[in-house]
């Protein structure tokens, strides 16, 4: 039983002008997806429209064929989580604490944490691989392991669905596989469905099952790793020129753009 | 850092609340045994001075155990509603506007009951809030800590020189504002004090049924609604109850200064952030700090007294210049 997650032909905007227009999108179960998509595409408005962070003019996000406005929102939150790109956590929290504020869409009011919700902290920590860093204060952690921590939060949240906002900026290429491991791991093992914008071409499609391809705000192409990342596509979407190999390891494309100062024809 | 066990911060806080209490009875300009305090509290001897010192001695320092745990957790309330460490009820000018209402209250319609001040004191208390945050806003950054405290200090100033056009011309006003306005917690009597007590108790209720969401409010706006929490709803109820509390304390004393901004910290620093405990603690400990300003004012101002409200202002801003240096200074 996997929750189906639409956009019905949105349009979203702030004040008069759409970012969106007239988008419609069928989340795939149990897959990751990324969204593609130039500067200011659209990309990261798609992603928080889905999170309830913007609301459509028009248009509705349904969750298994209901209006999102007509569910509670804490049930929502038990089945759509979402890694915000800007992150604060109060002075000197503790990693497990700050773990545990996941918890809050199922906790009952006025309860303490129950055995439930000590088992999913812990699972989310481990699968985080934060276990060890459970007592440190989060401003001692690095760039990466602040992000794992904040990972383990949604995480701990236990939904069906994940939605990450460019969950790898800022971190050097060997924290930026550790994460999308991680992430992968978690799709196989849980079969969470993880919808993600990436900025890194190469890395969307060497860990994407599916890709959403944003230009103006309009879905431009969609579809597997394969059939979008083309070099007409990539011209299409970015208006760049592009070589596209195979990756060498996971066999999936793999983009080098050209430059005018290109010396080998 | 490490962090203490909730559990002894509670103790040490009981016990330094017990000790100010007894101090605040038993010294001052007349000095009394714990003697002459059992007699007031069992009504015995009610004829000898002592006794009468004590029996006087009793509302005030029920009121600055009230005033102090009011101070203190408006000022957790308002610093978690704007995420901002240095929102106090002083910096944000809700304690001037207050004042600001009242005053027009009695210049202009003649008013003397407490309870009106009350009521006035939240309506103006409010709006201020609103205006500042409102002012601190706007712009590209948004509110940060050093625009919230000049919106709130320019505010502030504006504010007090309106009370002052109101004031200057008009003797008997200026009488009853200035016995009422210099932050002093020695003129309450046990009917102000019952008088403000539901409200306080329902503020404080509410602010720690609301702590689990005020502790997701923290994360930020965008993980907050992830999880589910409605955000504006948290965050008005929250504004309501820390504008109650920082009224109720200033329409029957006046303003007290930097209680709010410097309590809540230090708690923080010690207990973490989790609202159960950040606002127990801070009212345990607010109730202190202000007992014990007032103590000491009595003590540095003999023959006379200082008034809490300038004791309160002159530990509170050295503590204010540490903190703003702390936060991590955005936009200077």
């Amino acid at each position: 039983m996997s929750n189906s997650l639409k956009a019905n032909n949105i349009s979203v905007g702030y004040g008069n002008g759409n970012i969106l227009n007239d988008v419609s999108i069928h989340i795939p179960e149990n897959k990751i997806s990324v969204i593609l998509g130039s500067n200011g595409s659209g990309k990261s408005t798609l992603l928080k429209t889905f999170c309830r962070l913007l609301t459509p003019n028009e248009g509705t996000i349904t969750l298994n064929d209901t209006s999102l406005k007509c569910i509670n929102s804490k049930k929502i939150a038990k089945t759509i989580g979402l890694l915000p790109q800007n992150l604060t956590a109060p002075e000197g929290i503790k990693v497990a604490e700050l773990v545990s504020r996941g918890r809050y869409p199922h906790r009952k009011f006025l309860s303490p944490l129950s055995a439930d919700d000590y088992k999913a902290i812990n699972e989310a920590m481990c699968a985080m691989k934060i276990t060890e860093l459970a007592d440190r204060s989060i401003d001692e952690l690095s760039g990466g392991q602040r992000q794992r921590v904040f990972i383990a939060l949604a995480l701990a949240q236990e939904t069906d669905i994940l939605f990450l906002d460019e969950p790898t900026t800022y971190l050097d290429i060997a924290y930026q596989i550790e994460i999308l491991d991680l992430l992968k791991e978690l799709n196989q093992t849980k079969k969470t469905t993880i919808v993600m914008v990436l900025h890194d071409i190469n890395l969307s499609s060497k860990y994407g099952d599916y890709i959403f391809a944003m230009k103006n705000g309009h879905l431009l192409k969609e579809g597997t790793p394969n059939e979008v990342i083309t070099s007409e596509n990539i011209k299409e979407i970015y208006g760049i020129e592009s070589v596209v190999v195979s990756d060498p390891l996971s066999g999936s494309p793999f983009i080098i753009p050209a430059s005018s100062h290109d010396t080998v024809q | 850092m490490s962090k203490l066990k909730p559990y002894y911060i509670y103790i040490i806080g009981i016990l330094i609340l017990a000790l100010s209490i007894v101090i605040s009875i038993t010294y001052g300009v007349k000095s009394v045994g714990l003697s002459d305090v059992v007699d007031a509290i069992l009504n015995r001897n009610i004829d000898a001075y002592n006794v009468s010192v004590v029996q006087a001695r009793i509302p005030r320092t029920l009121f600055g155990l009230v005033a102090g745990a009011s101070l203190s957790i408006s000022g957790v309330l308002m610093q978690s509603v704007t995420r901002n460490p240095i929102a106090d009820p002083s910096i944000l000018g809700v304690n001037t506007g207050a004042s600001l209402f009242i005053v027009f209250g009695i210049a202009f319609f003649n008013i003397q009951s407490k309870l009106s001040y009350v009521g006035l004191a939240f309506v103006g208390g409010m709006i201020t809030a609103i205006l500042v945050y409102k002012l601190a806003s706007s712009g590209y950054s948004g509110p940060t800590p050093i625009k919230l405290a000049i919106a709130g200090a320019a505010t502030s100033i504006a504010l007090s020189s309106i009370i002052n056009i109101i004031l200057m011309p008009n003797s008997n006003v200026m009488t009853t504002y200035r016995f009422w306005q210099i932050g002093s917690i020695g003129g309450a009597s046990y009917e102000d004090i019952l008088l403000i007590m539901p409200i306080t108790i329902a503020s404080i209720i509410v602010s720690l049924l609301l702590s689990e969401n005020l502790n997701i409010l923290l994360l930020s706006d965008e993980a907050a609604i992830s999880l589910g929490l409605n955000l504006n709803r948290t965050r008005l109820i929250a504004a309501f109850c820390g504008v109650f509390l920082c009224a109720t304390t200033t329409a029957l004393a006046g303003p007290i200064s930097f209680v709010g901004l410097m309590v809540p910290h230090f708690i923080r620093l010690v207990i973490g952030s989790n609202h159960i405990h950040l606002i127990i603690c801070s009212g345990l400990y607010g109730s202190s700090i202000l007992i014990l300003s007032d103590v000491l004012g009595r003590i540095l101002g003999r023959p006379g007294e200082l008034e809490s409200g300038i004791m309160t202002a002159l530990i509170g801003a050295p503590v204010f210049v540490f903190i703003i240096r702390k936060a991590k200074v955005q936009s200077l």
